[in-house]
């Protein structure tokens, strides 16, 4: 392996992304080397550099958006379903009013008709209350005797 | 059908939530830093984890249970990324090693830490974290997503040509260049502290 092929496949060489072969090859050609030697080291310490950084500090609510569009969404939600129950309510009071329209009378006459069918339940008892006045007020004038029967 | 999609249509709402707030929390911290990394900015990072959080969210019915959820959020972050805020970049990169980068030239008069071990010290990796940022910036963004990738993140090429969804070949040399390029913007810092050890 030549100088130039050698320093292509440095960068994998140190990622560990190269064959057992290709690995062998530029070990001994770095061993050999002092340029080729020299940019593998400045490499290694680019690598070591970037391995080494630290994250910076979390700070702050990184869902926040994912919040906030949480929100709309239930808001939206809510919102269409208030919609919903609107309409709903709209169409039950124009059906409403448009059965009164079209029958406005419907509801008189009826009653009126189903009142005369009810049975006078206190005609029979008026009546028999009366005749029990009647028989009361005769058995009062005949006297009560021994022997004899009353009589109607 | 698969059986991961299977689960996917059983999810109720509410698990569907707590599923993904779940992985939001588990993953929150490396994807907050692959932001960074890319953006160069703290606000920015927070302004564009949020929004791929929201994008997420909202195609998480295609997400398959049981893949990995940081490469998927990996996926939405820089097409985002890619979408909406390298427009508010405001320093050109470069992406030949012969152009001269006077950011980090005036930066190089400062006093120069000792990171080549990984310092200790948490001030002097605070400093040699800024001039790596610095240098990140300046690298055109498909090497600097490769990079970050790689060595930030850990992920082997074949996990970053899914996540990027080029071949293996173009990973690779993106990583490359990337570092190459790298290594001559930090070169300065380099050369000074082999001279101070020296
Ligand atoms: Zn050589």
């Amino acid at each position: 392996m030549n100088c130039h092929r050698v320093q292509k496949l440095l960068s994998s060489y140190l990622d560990q992304e190269l064959s057992a072969e290709e690995r062998r090859e530029i070990r001994k050609h770095l061993f050999a080397c002092a340029p080729c030697s020299r940019l593998c080291d400045e490499l290694t310490l680019i690598k070591d550099s970037l391995e080494g950084l630290e994250p910076p500090a979390i700070g702050g609510d990184f869902l926040r958006k994912v919040h906030l569009y949480r929100e709309g969404r239930l808001l939206q939600e809510t919102f269409l379903w208030g919609k919903r129950l609107a309409m709903a309510a709209v169409w039950i009071l124009l059906f409403l009013l448009t059965s009164f329209l079209l029958f406005p009378n419907s509801s008189g006459p009826e009653l009126a008709k189903k009142e005369e069918q009810l049975p006078d339940y206190g005609a029979r008892e008026r009546t028999t209350l009366q005749q029990e006045a009647k028989e009361e007020s005769t058995r009062l004038f005949l006297p009560r005797l021994p022997g004899i029967p009353v009589s109607r | 059908m698969l059986r991961s999609e299977c689960l996917s249509l059983t999810r109720s709402p509410s698990n569907r939530w707590e599923e993904f707030e779940e992985q939001v929390r588990i993953y929150e911290k490396p994807l907050y830093h692959f932001a960074y990394r890319l953006t160069g900015d703290i606000n920015d990072a927070q302004d564009l984890l949020q929004e791929a959080f929201l994008k997420a969210y909202r195609s998480y019915h295609r997400f398959q249970p049981g893949t990995a959820f940081d490469r998927w959020m990996f996926q939405i972050i820089y097409r985002l990324f890619i979408d909406n805020y390298r427009k508010k970049r405001r320093r050109p990169f470069i992406s030949s090693l012969d152009e001269p980068h006077p950011h980090l030239e005036q930066a190089k008069t400062a006093d120069v830490p000792d990171y080549s071990n990984l310092p200790e010290d948490s001030a002097l990796r605070q400093e040699l974290g800024r001039t790596i940022q610095e240098a990140l910036m300046l690298i055109p963004e498909n090497f600097r997503v490769a990079v970050i990738l790689c060595d930030i993140q850990g992920l082997s090429y074949e996990e970053i040509s899914q996540v990027l969804g080029c071949s293996l070949g173009t990973v690779r040399s993106r990583i490359h260049r990337g570092r190459r390029l790298l290594r001559e913007l930090l070169q300065p810092y380099f050369r000074e502290e082999r001279r101070r050890k020296e």
